[in-house]
């Protein structure tokens, strides 16, 4: 175990040292990276499947409202103070509170939930290949692929990405810089195109009447599950839970001037996420509710539409893969990257042609925000709470340990306590963040006088 | 000046993007003329971010 933790520990040596003055950015470099970063394919999906599952258009509306600025507050009010204040990232921060043993656990199972997050993006990406030969798409309830022809698009499309990340992520990463505010018109051009379909008038007089009847109807489709304002409210905001709550994003706002620059997050959640989702809604009822980006793109904006969906999906699977290698490296001593990416690019391949990861979306991220959010609360608390308790911080870098076996254990407890929660998958994790925070300062408390003794 | 000339090239194929489906919305414009606007919009704003982006860079 310190074995794999030090060669991770080298890996991330770079951003070892906090954040000198001289490199904190401004607060429009903030709104931009929030901006291009939350238009992204998955936003295809999650929108659609909001009409699907039958909210109404006021609830959506609400919805949105609320739960984004909930997750403006998560980012502005928890991530950002605490990243301002240390400059660290969460890996080197939680590596004195829980030792390397326990960074590295995390960056595996980091590792695990990007694949199959890359994977439904390989997934969005064949529907609109898939177009071009007159492929089946899966059904809503499909877990395995329904054909040989989803089979080998999906896969070729994950070969292809793979290849494209092995070849030079960097390059690669900047030409999706570029795209970015692309997709974010593909999203607003879509829908504009299929409001007439719908029988919107160009004056916009029947537009609500319409928005309610033939788009966010309050209808689920069958065999979805009726959704209400809670729903969205939850899904807005732990739909970056990881980011926010899980402080991932301590690495972006340790270099703001300011712990206000979290507000900035506002920009990738109002003109991103909400707007985007509106839109992808509004092309999923030109199509008839059939979940089929490609689809959805091309009955509203052509061929070009199909490019959008295509490089939509692409541009956050690349960055994905990336990750993912990133994270294999400390467990894959000597291997050179391209062979990481590799073997990544093909287990999520592999991932990709399961439609359940790209049908089950929602709940997938519901999934991965609970996973990590135990690892946010642990921080939080400790940053917080322990000196006000006077409970002595860092317990693992002041032992020495590998690993915090009370931060694992609130961890894992955390989750076996959501996962008994008798409320609906997107509640569990707001209970399980006071679980987890209340947990980790009583067991700390307990042993407190270990660590003084030090 | 070649940023200054692809930032508006770019900024004009990002309206054109903008100004298609809205045209079509309004009935000004068939759905294939506005399709074929979307995607000359489209492949003029790739063209001119990849100029400007290179440019940027060069400087």
């Amino acid at each position: 175990m310190s074995g794999l933790a030090a060669r991770t520990d080298k890996l991330y040596e770079f951003d070892r040292e906090p954040v000198s003055p001289d490199k904190l950015q401004s607060g429009s470099r903030f709104a931009g990276l929030f901006a291009g970063e939350h238009v992204a394919g998955t936003e295809f999906v999650i929108g659609a499947f909001f009409v699907l599952h039958g909210i109404t258009a006021t609830d959506l509306i609400f919805g949105l409202l609320i739960g984004n600025l909930l997750a403006v507050l998560s980012w502005a009010l928890l991530c950002a103070p605490i990243a301002v204040d240390t400059r660290l990232t969460l890996y080197w921060y939680l590596r004195k509170i829980a030792g390397p043993g326990l960074t590295l656990i995390y960056n595996v199972a980091n590792a695990f939930l990007y694949c199959i997050l890359a994977g439904a993006m390989m997934s969005v990406a064949a529907t609109a290949v898939g177009l071009g030969f007159g492929m089946d798409t899966p059904q809503l309830t499909d877990v395995y692929p329904n054909s040989v022809g989803w089979v080998v698009t999906t896969f070729s499309i994950g070969i292809v990405f793979t290849i494209l990340a092995i070849l030079g992520f960097e390059k690669l990463a900047k030409f999706a810089s570029v795209c970015a505010p692309w997709i974010f018109v593909v999203f607003i051009a879509g829908a504009i195109a299929t409001l007439p379909d719908l029988g919107v008038k160009p004056d916009l007089s029947n537009f609500w009447e319409i928005a309610r009847t033939k788009i966010w109807t309050g209808v689920p489709s069958p065999g979805q599950e009726q959704y209400g304002i809670g729903h969205i409210i939850f899904f807005a905001w732990f739909v970056n839970l990881g980011m926010h709550v899980g402080l991932s994003d301590m690495a972006l706002f340790r270099y703001a001037k300011s712990w206000k620059y979290g507000f900035y997050s506002a920009f990738g959640m109002y003109p991103g996420h909400m707007l985007a989702w509106l839109c992808s809604g509004i092309m999923v009822a030109g199509v008839s509710r059939e979940m089929n980006p490609g689809l959805m793109a091309y009955n509203a904006i052509g061929i070009a539409g199909v490019f959008g969906v295509l490089v939509a999906g692409w541009t956050t699977a690349n960055p994905t893969l990336y990750r993912v290698g990133l994270a294999i490296q400390t467990i894959t001593p000597n291997w050179p990257r391209w062979k990481i990416t590799l073997a990544a690019g093909l287990v999520t391949s592999v991932l990709a042609c399961f439609p359940i990861f790209f049908m089950k979306l929602l709940e997938y991220v519901a999934y991965y925000g609970l996973v990590l959010m135990p690892i946010g609360a642990i921080v939080f608390t400790e940053h917080w709470i322990f000196p006000k308790l006077g409970i002595p911080r860092y317990r693992a870098e002041r032992l020495g340990q590998t690993l915090n076996l009370s931060a694992l254990v609130v961890w894992v407890g955390t989750l076996v306590v959501c996962y008994f929660l008798p409320i609906h998958l997107f509640y569990k994790w707001l209970p399980g963040w006071f679980v987890a925070s209340i947990s980790y300062t009583i067991l700390q408390k307990a042993t407190a006088k270990e660590v003084e003794h030090a | 000046m070649l940023r200054i000339a692809t930032g508006v090239f770019a900024a004009g194929s990002m309206v054109i993007c903008l100004w298609a489906p809205l045209a079509y919305f309004l009935g000004y414009l068939d759905e294939a003329l506005c399709q074929g606007f979307f995607a000359i919009g489209s492949a003029g704003w790739f063209i001119a971010a990849t100029l400007f982006v290179s440019a940027k860079r060069a400087r």
